[in-house]
């Protein structure tokens, strides 16, 4: 059970992050020269 | 705003001159799948992101995309393509074969939805009445057989009625944003997914969990694609308005060419054309009569009920009724010149725009859809960890219907559907709105700034008041004068003129004039010697004015302008002259108090003929002597003072002060520069138009509110009841079908509740 809960929690965390946190400069940012 | 003016700059390139090059300038697609309003933000930013390409501007409600930019577009297409949308170019050459593609094309579409309608119940319905009788369970093999066939038909229903959606969820993932095709695609597919698993590995769930639901995903396709071809239905109603318009301009014109008269398509009429039109007909584009005499019904165009009467050297419009006589014009304005296409183009740009009412309903919808999903994780979560068996159907139930009753494509239609009704509602009062801020302003509006002349007055003076000394008679006296003023342009010497002619006077030649700058006029007619001036000119000569004076002063005090004749050293009439108030402005005015304004009359005229008119309008406020810039500092000063302000003017002097006011009503005539510089145009003269710009303001904004909060609070107070809430103490748990039946309404509900603004009436005035 524990590992559902942590694949459900992991998968909110995804939601928060690819749809809220992430900017299409993030990836552009952080590539090296 | 600068966006704003870039496109009107380049919408109006492309009027004055539809060559091949302007052509290219502004072009229109048709945009197929876009199923919420976040679609609209997608497809204009691919857009805006092909090079060339200066603006793009979705109209969600009509499916249609203005882009400007000189831009091939064959580029544009593919914009839209890789946005997840299909784009087609509309090649219509007029407004109206415009319409007729827009109108195939969503025919088109609407047989086509309902196919996939058809397929997805075919399959739906039946299952979900099986379910009704017997247990959504395997058993055995053969049952086991039977479902998984059903299942790869589910799927194939998925491919065919459903692919929209899917598609477009993807697209959107892609993009980092979430949708009504998210929702539905995430909502179905788990439902699907989940039932697969139970029929291909039984085993992997307790007994007790191993319920299929196909027939969910099935009838959520079906009904949510119902929605969507009601909806489709609905919107076409909403471009009445529009149509209406259209269907003013006649198709073809009796052109004059040579000896012969004959009939031409309306788009082979070209300037400098002359046309003829009989009585009854409509006029096909603008023009100047040349030749001949009628009377003009402009009530179409201005909603003014009374004809016009036209002769020579007079304006014509095009769509305006010739009622009595033929006459014979030639055509300054064709195409899409004219003032009825201009009219038509604003209309249909003002329908694209959004208030701001409208920007908050996209904010909450691109946090809503994530949160919602959020809400399904944990509603599932709740119910693995605290539900009683089987825990995990219960989680899957929940978390699917958690996905389907809270998509928001309800709230992405409330504010488009709400503006395209009222703005096309006002256009058929003769009420120009420009763009749904307008919109909104118009109906907070606490201070209405009017300018006098020409708005509250007809801002042409007449002859008012001839009081005549014994011996002479009124028209003696009107037709000396007009004789004697026949060569000044004077306003005051006009109007006596206009005055004389209404009469049907003849109208002498005089001799020896001499005009005394400042004071008057003397001159000699039929050997009468005349004298017609103020009381200072008067005094100079030695008349005698007798108790003259008094009632000039009577005059004066009722904002009319006195003036002296003489004829022959004796004092023969006093003649008044005044800017009549119009007919209906006390009505208007009082109607604009009882909407709660604050009312205020700005004008340069001098303090008694402003009291004057301020008085006998009702109006209590009033300032006087104002220099046009200083009307733009007075509407500041109101506005420091919190009150949001619409300002009335003909447009021109009162330019700075309307573009200060929060909302500014221009007075035109429903042609060129006054249209393109106000906020609100009212066609029509009369100050009726503002009561009923508010009313009508008022009404869409009311009707948006109901839309946005019926719409939210259905999908918000869903959410609860779908996680099962409700289920431990009242045992209540929605079943997805229902919420997906559901959701399919609220569209429908918003669209009818915005169809509702067609029955808004303006007060009988």
């Amino acid at each position: 059970m524990i590992w559902v809960n942590m694949a459900g929690l992991g998968f909110i965390g995804f939601i928060v992050w690819w749809f809220w946190l992430y900017k299409p400069s993030d990836s552009v940012a952080n590539t090296p020269d | 705003m600068k966006s704003v003016d870039a496109r009107s700059e380049s919408a109006s390139l492309s009027h004055s001159n539809p060559s091949h090059t302007d052509h290219t300038l502004h072009q229109e697609l048709l945009i197929e799948g876009a199923g919420c309003a976040s679609c609209v933000g997608k497809i204009e930013s691919a857009l805006q992101q092909v090079s060339g390409v200066m603006a793009a501007e979705m109209n969600f409600a009509q499916r249609t995309v203005s882009v400007y930019g000189p831009v091939d577009s064959d580029k544009l297409v593919k914009a839209v393509a890789g946005a997840g949308y299909t784009a087609t170019l509309n090649n219509a050459q007029s407004d109206a074969e415009a319409i007729a593609e827009k109108e195939q094309a969503d025919a088109a579409y609407y047989r086509r939805l309902m196919r996939e309608v058809a397929a997805a119940l075919l399959l739906g319905v039946p299952l979900m009445l099986y379910g009704l009788v017997a247990d959504m369970s395997i058993n055995n093999g053969v049952e086991r057989t039977a479902w998984l066939l059903l299942g790869l038909l589910t799927l194939a229903v998925m491919v065919y009625s459903g692919k929209h959606f899917y598609l477009g969820a993807w697209q959107s993932f892609k993009n980092h944003s979430a949708n009504m095709d998210t929702l539905i695609a995430l909502g179905t597919g788990t439902a699907w997914l989940y039932s697969m698993v139970v029929v291909l590995l039984p085993g992997v769930f307790p007994e007790m969990a191993r319920h299929l639901y196909f027939e969910a995903t099935a009838m959520i396709i079906g009904l949510v694609n119902l929605g969507l071809a009601l909806e489709l239905k609905a919107r076409g109603r909403t471009s009445e308005a529009i149509k209406r318009l259209m269907g003013l301009q006649p198709k073809t014109a009796r052109v004059v060419r040579g000896d012969q008269e004959q009939d031409v398509a309306i788009e082979a009429v070209l300037r400098d054309d002359i046309v003829r039109v009989r009585p009854g007909e409509k006029i096909p584009v603008d023009g100047e009569v040349v030749a001949g005499s009628s009377s003009v019904d402009e009530s179409m165009l201005t909603g003014e009920p009374m004809p016009v009467s036209k002769t020579e050297g007079d304006e014509v419009a095009a769509g305006t009724i010739n009622k009595t006589g033929s006459i014979l014009f030639k055509a300054t304005r064709v195409g899409k010149d004219t003032a009825l296409a201009h009219i038509i183009d604003m209309v249909k740009r003002a329908q694209n725009s959004k208030p701001p009412i409208g920007r908050l309903a996209d904010t909450i919808s691109a946090y809503f859809v994530p949160a919602v999903m959020i809400i399904a994780v944990l509603s599932a979560l709740a119910w693995l960890n605290f539900g009683p068996q089987p825990s995990v159907a219960f989680a899957i139930v929940s978390a699917t219907t958690v996905l389907i009753i809270a998509c928001p494509c309800a709230l992405g239609l409330a504010t488009p559907m709400s503006v395209m009704v009222g703005i096309g509602k006002a256009a058929e009062a003769g009420v120009l709105i420009r763009n749904g801020e307008a919109l909104q302003s118009a109906a907070k509006m606490t201070t209405m700034v009017l300018d006098k002349t020409g708005t509250i007055t007809l801002g042409a003076p007449k002859v008012t008041d001839i009081l005549v000394n014994q011996g002479y008679d009124k028209n003696t006296i009107l037709s000396l004068a007009a004789a004697l003023e026949a060569g000044s342009e004077h306003p005051l010497a006009v109007a006596i003129i206009e005055s004389a002619k209404e009469q049907g006077l003849a109208i002498a030649t005089a001799s020896n004039f001499n005009a005394i700058t400042g004071h008057g006029v003397e001159a000699e007619v039929d050997g009468l010697q005349l004298l017609f001036g103020n009381e200072a000119l008067m005094r100079s000569r030695a008349i005698d004015l007798g108790d003259f004076v008094t009632k000039a002063q009577q005059l004066a005090a009722e904002a009319k302008t006195p003036m002296y004749f003489a004829v022959d050293r004796q004092l023969a009439a006093v003649i008044a002259v005044a800017d009549p108030i119009k007919h209906d402005s006390i009505a208007a005015i009082a109607r604009l108090k009882e909407n709660g304004l604050r009312v205020i009359m700005l004008t340069g005229d001098n303090r008694a003929t402003a009291k004057a008119v301020a008085d006998s309008v009702g109006i209590k406020e009033f300032i006087a002597e104002v220099q046009p810039e200083d009307k733009a500092a007075r509407v500041q000063q109101l506005q420091r003072q919190g009150e949001v302000v619409g300002m009335t003017g003909d447009g021109i002097n009162d330019a700075p002060a309307l573009a200060l006011a929060n909302v500014g009503f221009a007075i035109g005539t429903g042609t060129d520069v006054a249209i393109e510089s106000a906020d609100i145009t009212l066609m029509r003269g009369s100050l009726h138009g503002l009561a009923d710009a508010i009313a009508i303001s008022k009404a869409t904004l009311g009707n948006i509110k109901q839309n946005l909060w019926g719409a939210f609070v259905y999908n918000a107070a869903g959410i609860p009841f779908a996680a099962g809430v409700f289920y431990p103490v009242f045992g209540l748990l929605l079943n997805p079908v229902i919420a997906g039946a559901a959701m399919a309404f609220s569209s429908v509900t918003v669209v009818t509740n915005a169809n509702r603004l067609r029955l808004f009436k303006s007060e009988k005035h």
